[in-house]
């Protein structure tokens, strides 16, 4: 299946150690800046529903605020319950200063 | 514990070196922490038990999300609000605890230790009278077959201390510190608890209980305990005892983390009988992977206000979950507790019972979650739970949540609240018994489920204690 | 495409105008203006709010909602959808129809020995207008703090009147329909407030049906939701006999947010059976009050969702007085992703001793992707009660499919047998007329797609 990315952001709107959110085709999308590397995951822990694009960035996963659970950024697999299963990640491009993400009809997790 | 078993043993003082057994140093220092909780505080309490750097950076953490997160706004929120934050002695050492007067305990409490027969060394250590108690000899050989088995059982610090790698690994996986706000107060401030480690395949048969490893930290205010079971093996964890247990600390916040590895079994029974001035609020959960068993075996008799929902997350196929519950809310209690079962793998299955009952205005709560993933094809759960109200000025309430997100499950649940049957009654006074007397043997009856599952001392002295809060004798 | 010009009629202005276009006294006006305030006041619910989780309200956009005028003409020979006609021959013995559809009204022609007893059975605007004094109580009785139900009582416009004075017993039931068209042209959405009142004196015995329904109507240029927000209250006297029968049956357009309301006094029975066939979101809440010594209620609710349907329900029954009955039948069957949320609550008050009290919650999936949800409490703060719930989810026994397929049913057959036998034991149970085989019939076609 051919995977359409859309531009989502500039690279200076998502600094070093931050994350933010943005809807690209209906679809919220949290996108992680980890030591300068670019990662775009979905907004929304599978634990609760919890709004994972609030969370912190630690070390190189997600933590969401709600309860605490946590995400690796690149593969989406779970490292800190409660939550049990991985949240879905999205290929996420450096294009110049642009970022793109490609959010298909079936995200890889 | 039993009391049979404790007065077989001598008890004398034993003298202060229990390095031997693996307790924590005594270190001569000179701290009382102070009311209110500061970072201060958190790193004093990290320092003085020298504990790695990380552990010290998670407390801090913790210690921001727990002054940032909001109190809950359901559960007894009346109680709740109450809790006086800053007035809260944090961490005292036990050796600074100023052991109390015997005469200062309350009269309530040493009727009971009388009628259950509590042997008198036992009665000082739970009524805060001495700092320790000892079962040595029993605690010593039981260690020396741990040790043969290569079982790790010791206390949260000396377990951070000698085996760190295996805690860092799994320290607050399950439970993280910003689960609830009580749980990031434990994470910041925690102290005491257990480390239990069973080397793969190692099937523990005597049951652990937290009560051979004593000292007052074991009843402290902010246990952490972790239990790790590697693949195919099998341990039994005791926590608490029947016999009230008088704290003038009045909040008790603790965390347990079990992680049930493939093929592995733990079962983990608690029965707490806090004095009535005590808030427990407890978070406890258990992850178990393919193949994997868990059972959280719960019993809830005292405290002011316990809120509890044992936990079990089931992520591999053919894991199994069992909680098994008991209340008991007497007058001015409330026993808000439950069970949350997660299915996140295929095949899994859950069982729920929960018997609750309230007498003299107490109120009981049954707060439970049974989930279902999707893509967890096959999962079944089943939950029981039933309330006995024995006045009508007590109070029953039953919050069951089921969110099934898969098509091929099969999910019951069911619950019933009614009063003691008159016909029952009837026919056991008609055979004798005093009203007083039928009432605790049609309660023993109905705590049957619950009471075959503890270890026979833990049996019998829960028998007894129904039949003197029946009596009224009880405080 | 036509531009989606902001059109808010939910607003305070819409109140001022209501009273003057009707020509209500001032007492209506006042109450619709002391609602309409403490709307405002009231926070508008959010997914987080306990009694609103799942359900997606952000899609409701009320700031661009036309409302619709109902019954605003009477006309006699207003046409009916051809499948109301259908189901009035299931009713063939009513006392009585009163049909809105959409701005006409079809008024009812009541066997004149009923109206010699002195029963009432009109539009709420007719009843406003020719018996103002016997219903003005009835419009302030059952206090509420939902937002929803203020907004109705704010807004309300439209709607059903039924008086059976004490003593009286009519065997026919009444039926009344409230029918709109969900999209009118223009991309913004319609709404409609439909209000019924139902008083039953004492001792009397009478039946209702009660439809709700909408279609899409040709000209489908809806984007936004449409909004059908639906009151009913019930009132039933010391020994009076009340059986109710209702059906939602909205179009994929409609956003229904529906609350009934039954009060039971001293010996006093309600029998409902609640029908939810569609929708794109339905939240209904139907709460029992049995106020009095003896009263009793018997909820039935069959609830059958199919694409891209979410249903969210919420019975309460309070039992605020001893030797009181209740119990409460809801099943759900789901085809498709369609998703249901049920959550129910029995409170038992101090003084509500003898209460006996159930609640039964079946779902049933028949889709890959159908959810449900089950939330049944218990609040019990009296202790001589029996009270008990259950719940279950689960797909169609696959033996009983295989079975049935053995015996040369085809797939679709078979489910359509299952889901009906599901629902069976709650037909049987309602006997308006001929009710079970109309709303068999109904859930036949549902069944298939029709």
């Amino acid at each position: 299946m051919s995977v359409e990315f859309s531009k989502v952001a500039n690279k200076a709107d998502v600094p070093e150690g931050h994350v933010k959110v943005y809807t690209v085709e209906k679809k919220r999308i949290a996108v992680c800046n980890v030591e300068g590397k670019y990662y775009a995951v979905a907004d929304l822990c599978t634990h609760d529903g919890g709004p994972l694009g609030e969370g912190e960035l630690v070390e190189n996963t997600i933590e969401c605020p709600r309860h605490g659970a946590r995400f690796d950024v690149a593969t989406g697999a779970v490292v800190c319950m409660p939550a049990v299963i991985p949240i879905a990640t999205y290929p996420c491009e450096e294009r110049g200063d642009d970022l793109w993400v490609a959010v298909s009809s079936a995200p890889r997790s | 514990m039993s009391a049979e078993l404790i007065q077989d043993q001598s008890i004398g003082n034993i003298g202060n070196d229990y390095s031997q057994y693996g307790f924590q140093d005594k270190e001569d220092y000179i701290f009382k922490s102070g009311r209110g909780l500061t970072e201060e505080i958190v790193r004093k309490i990290s320092s003085m038990k020298n504990e790695p750097e990380w552990m010290l950076k998670y407390r801090l953490r913790a210690l921001e999300i727990f002054l940032k997160k909001p109190m809950p706004k359901w559960g007894n929120c009346g109680l709740l609000d109450s809790i006086d934050f800053e007035n809260i002695f944090y961490f005292v050492r036990s050796s600074e605890r100023s052991e109390k007067n015997w005469d200062d305990v309350p009269e309530g409490i040493k009727q009971t230790f009388d009628r259950l027969g509590i042997p008198e060394a036992e009665r000082k250590f739970l009524a805060g009278v001495t700092a320790q108690y000892e079962s040595e000899v029993v605690y010593h050989s039981i260690r020396e077959d741990l040790l043969a088995q290569g079982v790790i059982f010791l206390d949260m610090d000396t377990g951070l201390r000698e085996h760190e790698d295996i805690i860092r690994k799994h320290f607050g996986t399950v439970i993280p510190a910003a689960d609830n706000k009580f749980s990031a107060l434990n994470s910041a401030v925690w102290s005491g608890g257990s480390f239990v480690w069973v080397p793969e395949g190692v099937r523990v048969e005597i049951p652990l209980q937290a009560y051979f490893r004593i000292n007052a930290e074991n009843m402290g205010q902010f246990e952490r305990t972790l239990i790790i079971a590697e693949p195919g093996s099998y341990v039994h964890y005791i926590e608490g005892c029947t016999a009230p247990t008088y704290s003038t600390d009045s909040l008790h916040s603790a965390v347990v983390e079990l992680i049930a590895k493939p093929g592995s079994h733990i079962r983990y029974t608690t029965i707490q009988n806090w004095s009535k001035n005590v808030y427990n609020l407890v978070t406890k959960r258990a992850v178990a992977d393919t193949d994997a068993k868990v059972e959280w075996v719960d019993g809830n008799l005292g405290s002011k206000l316990t809120m509890k929902y044992p936990a079990i997350h089931l992520i591999g196929e053919r894991a199994h979950g069992e909680v098994l519950s008991i209340a008991f809310a007497g007058e001015d209690q409330h026993q808000d507790a439950g069970a949350k079962m997660v299915h996140a793998a295929p095949n899994t299955t859950s069982m729920i019972v929960s018997k609750s009952i309230s007498k003299n205005g107490g109120r009981t709560s049954y707060r439970g979650l049974v989930k279902v993933h999707p893509n967890c094809p096959g999962s079944k759960s089943n939950v029981k739970c039933d309330a006995l109200l024995l006045d009508e000025k007590s109070r029953s309430d039953t919050y069951p949540t089921m969110e099934i997100d898969e098509k091929d499950v099969t999910i019951e649940h069911e619950a019933t609240v009614s009063k003691v049957g008159e016909e029952q009654l009837f026919y056991l006074m008609s055979r004798g018994l005093t009203q007083d007397e039928a009432t605790a043997m049609i309660i023993n009856g109905f705590f049957e489920p619950f009471t075959k599952e503890l270890p026979l001392e833990y049996a019998v002295e829960l028998n007894r204690l129904i039949q003197l809060e029946m009596s009224g004798s009880v405080g | 495409m036509s531009e989606s010009k902001s059109v808010n009629t939910i607003a305070r202005e819409r109140v001022d105008n209501l009273a003057s276009q009707n020509g209500e006294p001032e007492w209506l006006k006042e109450l619709r203006v002391s609602s309409w305030e403490a709307y405002l006041q009231t926070p508008m619910p959010t997914g987080r709010d306990e009694d609103w989780r799942k359900t997606q309200i952000e899609s409701l956009d009320l700031s661009n909602l036309n409302a619709i005028d109902l019954s605003t003409k009477s006309d006699v020979k207003a046409k009916l959808p051809q499948w109301f006609e259908t189901a009035l021959t299931f009713f063939d013995n009513h006392s009585g129809v009163v049909a809105e559809v959409g701005q006409a009204s079809v008024p009812a022609k009541l066997p004149a020995d009923l109206v010699a007893k002195g029963v009432i059975f009109c539009t709420l605007k007719e009843a406003l207008r020719d018996h103002d004094e016997l219903i003005r109580p009835y419009l302030s009785l059952i206090e509420s703090d939902q937002k929803f139900v203020l907004m109705n009582k704010a807004l309300f416009n439209g709607g059903t009147f039924l008086y059976v004075p004490d003593n009286v017993e009519i065997e026919g039931p009444f039926v009344s329909l409230t029918h709109f068209t969900s999209s009118n042209g223009s991309p913004n959405g319609v709404a409609i407030f439909p209000r019924l009142i139902a008083v039953l004196g004492n001792h009397s015995k009478a039946s209702l049906v009660n439809i709700l329904s909408s279609e899409a109507g040709k000209e489908n240029k809806t984007t936004l939701r449409s909004l059908a927000n639906a009151l009913v209250e019930v009132h039933v006297a010391a020994g009076a006999k009340f059986e109710y029968l209702e059906v939602q049956r909205f179009d994929s357009n409609v956003f229904a947010i529906t609350r009934t309301h039954n009060q039971v006094e001293q010996d006093a029975s309600v029998k409902s059976l609640t029908v939810a066939l569609g929708g794109s979101q339905l939240k209904g809440d139907i709460a029992t009050v049995l106020n009095a010594h003896g009263a009793t209620s018997d909820l039935q609710g069959i609830v059958l969702g199919d694409t891209d349907e979410h249903y969210s329900f919420n019975t309460i029954q309070k039992h605020n007085a001893p030797d009181t009955t209740s119990n409460i039948n809801f099943r759900v069957a789901l085809k498709s992703n369609a998703q249901s949320i049920y959550q129910g609550i029995i409170e038992v008050a101090k003084i509500a001793q003898k209460t006996a009290a159930f609640q039964s919650n079946k779902n049933l999936l028949l889709g890959n992707e159908a959810r449900a949800d089950s939330i049944p409490k218990l609040e019990i703060l009296a202790d001589d009660v029996k009270c008990s719930h259950g719940a279950t989810v689960g797909p169609v026994d696959r033996e009983q499919i295989f079975y049935l397929q053995s015996r040369g049913l085809s797939a679709p057959e078979a489910e359509e047998l299952i889901v009906t036998g599901f629902f069976r034991q709650i037909l049987e149970a309602c006997t308006i007329g001929r009710a079970k085989e109309w709303v068999y019939d109904v859930l036949a076609e549902k069944i298939h797609g029709v």
